[in-house]
């Protein structure tokens, strides 16, 4: 048997031909793969040549029908079915690939079902981020709307405590004062959540001492529970670097929110604060800090659920919920800035976590200056404050009706009255919000600064708002702004400023 | 017997074009997903208004775009259903450009559009989402509970009746 004779058996068992005429009915067929009767239409075998019917024209040539699944004689069938003319007769080749698309099938089925699969996390994650996206900008909303009337609420609280009070009445506002502190701390632990996640909280890289944050840490919580059965211990590991290069504040809230989580955690013993080095590198170091009580521990089941703010919200229906987000904080602090926390816990025990950071090293004498200053020019003790909310106006005039410091409260209601009045009269600084009844901020700075008398364009001032987030913070002091003030805030931090100026 | 009205039907796999089809002709219904390779017909026959119409229904395989349809398919159509998945997005996101193509390609072709398993609706699906102006011609459907799969198809044989 020649090659081409080979050939020719092994495809003649692959391919059926049929002659039909424009009706589809069968003129011949050598039954090569299936039996097809003669006389029949096409149409009675399977409903996919009724399709035919409308192709088959005068003036069709070739049409090809790739994997078409045919069941004729109770038989399963995936064929290429070509239909062509040659010398006016129609013929259509039933090209047998059924093993071939039969074991192709479950790779399809896999790669449909994988792809399936993909486009429903890539949705779910894109619906996670839009909820958490929702959820920050709710959060960063109503952290502003809640500051200002709070700002109100401890603002005359604070007047209140200056006032002739019985010892009664003074424990009522020691009590509403307590819960307006309460309310804020609050404030500020969520929207820093809110921050960290949405990226809007920028780190400083400023030089500090490392021995200094520990001493005041300590001594503030020794103070704070001076009346408990606990003892505050810290030891520093002697070849810990102290010049630093980082950012101090966010270093304390970290220490803050463990050192609360430990006492509060603890009814007698011993808390540590240990601090160790990890690595020292060329100007980097690696250092470890570690807050160990002697507290209740946290069980084995609850402990992955430590740092996430929305379990400690359930799991703390005996404590005010603010108390919860403190450990959601350090994780996201500590991953912000390039570290880790863990924690190690043994029920009735106690706890030990422990924050990595890294942090540059510094020689001495390299310390920047890293405060701000002012203007420094005071030609009046008059200020200026532009608010049109009749309890804010009660509360500034109340603040600066006893200051040791003489200062003057004038108020306008709007931004237009504030340049009528800085136009006729000088002042030490003008206060205002980042919206005014009739204008934003940004326009009245402006027109301050742009002012042609020295008297109005170097009058400093200072933006009390709700808008705490650092990015809008930049956003006011890049506008030309000398000073931010953020609410609440109290009388006290209110001269402070206007002092320094 | 009046000539056979071919239907084709289109969409993303996955979608429900098969189970539709199963459940409006064998009026079967199977949670498993099974791939389509290629294509699958089937015939019904329907009565409307009297007229009684043999339905040459081409199951074929799902694709992302009709573009990528295997040409020879689409020959001779009288009437297209174009299926997608209410829970997921990527299903519906290029309903215009596909439905664009139809009208440029199959310009006289009458299309029925269907958003198939609406028992999804109120699960992770929000029903007023699909009430916008931008699916006001569609017809929702379930091949699992059977709700609005004939009216699918009648809705369209009028379609090709009218023409």
């Amino acid at each position: 048997m020649s090659l081409q004779e080979i050939k020719n058996s092994l495809v003649s068992q692959k391919i059926q031909i049929l002659q039909i005429d424009s009706s589809t009915t069968i003129k011949a067929s050598d039954n090569t793969i299936c039996n097809i009767e003669i006389g029949k239409s096409l149409t009675d075998i399977d409903p996919f040549f009724y399709s035919l019917e409308h192709v088959l024209t005068d003036n069709f040539e070739t049409i090809k029908y790739p994997c078409v699944n045919i069941n004729t004689n109770n038989k399963d069938y995936i064929f290429d079915i070509d239909v062509f003319k040659k010398e006016s007769a129609i013929y259509v080749l039933l090209i047998d690939f059924t093993e071939h698309y039969t074991e192709a099938h479950p790779l399809v089925q896999e790669k449909n079902e994988a792809q399936i699969e993909k486009n429903r996390l890539s949705f779910e994650g894109k619906l996670l981020y839009a909820k958490e996206v929702f959820k920050n900008n709710f959060l960063s909303h109503l952290n502003h709307e809640v500051r200002n009337p709070l700002n109100n609420l401890l603002g005359f609280v604070d007047v209140l405590m200056d006032t002739n009070l019985d010892f009664q009445q003074k424990e009522y506002v020691n009590v509403i004062n307590k819960t307006g502190l309460h309310i804020k701390f609050l404030m500020d632990d969520l929207l820093d959540i809110s921050k960290i996640e949405t990226g809007a909280l920028e780190l400083k890289q400023i030089p500090f001492n490392l021995i200094q944050i520990v001493v005041n840490i300590a001594k503030h919580f020794q103070t704070k529970y001076r009346d408990s059965s606990i003892e505050l211990i810290y030891n520093l590991d002697k070849k810990v670097p102290q010049k630093l290069i980082g950012d101090p504040t966010r270093l304390n809230q970290i220490f803050y929110n463990l050192l609360e989580n430990a006492f509060l955690n603890t009814k007698e013993g011993i808390i540590e604060i240990n601090v160790l080095l990890i690595k020292n590198l060329d100007k980097t170091a690696e250092i470890a800090f570690e807050i160990k009580d002697t507290g209740t521990g946290i069980p084995k089941n609850k402990i992955k659920e430590v740092f996430e703010s929305y379990s400690q919200l359930q799991l703390s229906k005996i404590k005010p919920i603010g108390q919860g987000l403190g450990l959601k904080i350090v994780k996201d602090l500590s991953i912000k800035m390039g570290g880790n926390v863990t924690v190690k816990s043994t029920e009735n025990k106690g706890s030990i976590f422990t924050v990595v950071l890294p942090f540059k090293t510094r020689e001495k004498n390299d310390r920047k200056k890293t405060v701000p200053k002012g203007s420094g020019l005071v030609i009046s003790k008059k200020i200026l404050a532009i608010e049109e909310d009749q309890t804010s106006q009660m509360l500034l005039m109340k603040q600066f009706l006893e200051n040791d410091e003489g200062f003057i409260l004038e108020l306008a209601k709007n931004g237009t009255q504030a340049k009528e009045l800085l136009n006729k009269k000088n002042y030490a600084a003008v206060i205002l919000k980042s919206q005014l009844e009739d204008m934003n901020a940004q326009s009245l700075i402006d027109y301050i600064n742009n002012h042609a008398k020295e008297s109005v364009n170097k009058v400093p001032v200072i933006v009390a708002t709700g808008n705490t987030m650092i990015n809008e913070r930049y956003d006011i002091l890049e506008s030309g702004a000398s000073a931010f003030l953020a609410k609440p805030y109290s009388k006290k931090d209110l001269f402070k400023i206007l002092k320094e100026l | 017997m009046a000539h056979p009205k071919k239907i084709v039907l289109l969409g993303h796999f996955g979608v429900g074009k098969t189970s539709l089809i199963r459940r409006f002709v064998e009026s079967q219904f199977s949670e498993d997903y099974l791939v389509t390779v290629g294509v699958h017909v089937k015939k019904k026959e329907i009565s409307i208004d009297g007229n009684n119409i043999t339905l040459v229904i081409w199951d074929i395989e799902g694709n992302t775009s009709i573009d990528k349809a295997r040409k020879s398919y689409l020959l001779g159509t009288s009437g297209f259903i174009y299926v997608f998945d209410i829970s997921r997005p990527e299903t519906f996101e290029s309903l215009e450009t596909e439905m664009k193509y139809l009208q440029d390609n199959f310009e006289n072709v009458p299309v029925e559009i269907v958003g198939n398993k609406k028992d999804k609706f109120g699960e992770a699906v929000s029903e007023e989402f699909f009430k916008t102006q931008r699916f006001e011609n569609c017809t929702f459907t379930s091949a699992k509970e059977g709700d609005n799969v004939e009216d699918a198809f009648e809705q369209l044989t009028r379609k090709m009746l009218a023409i």
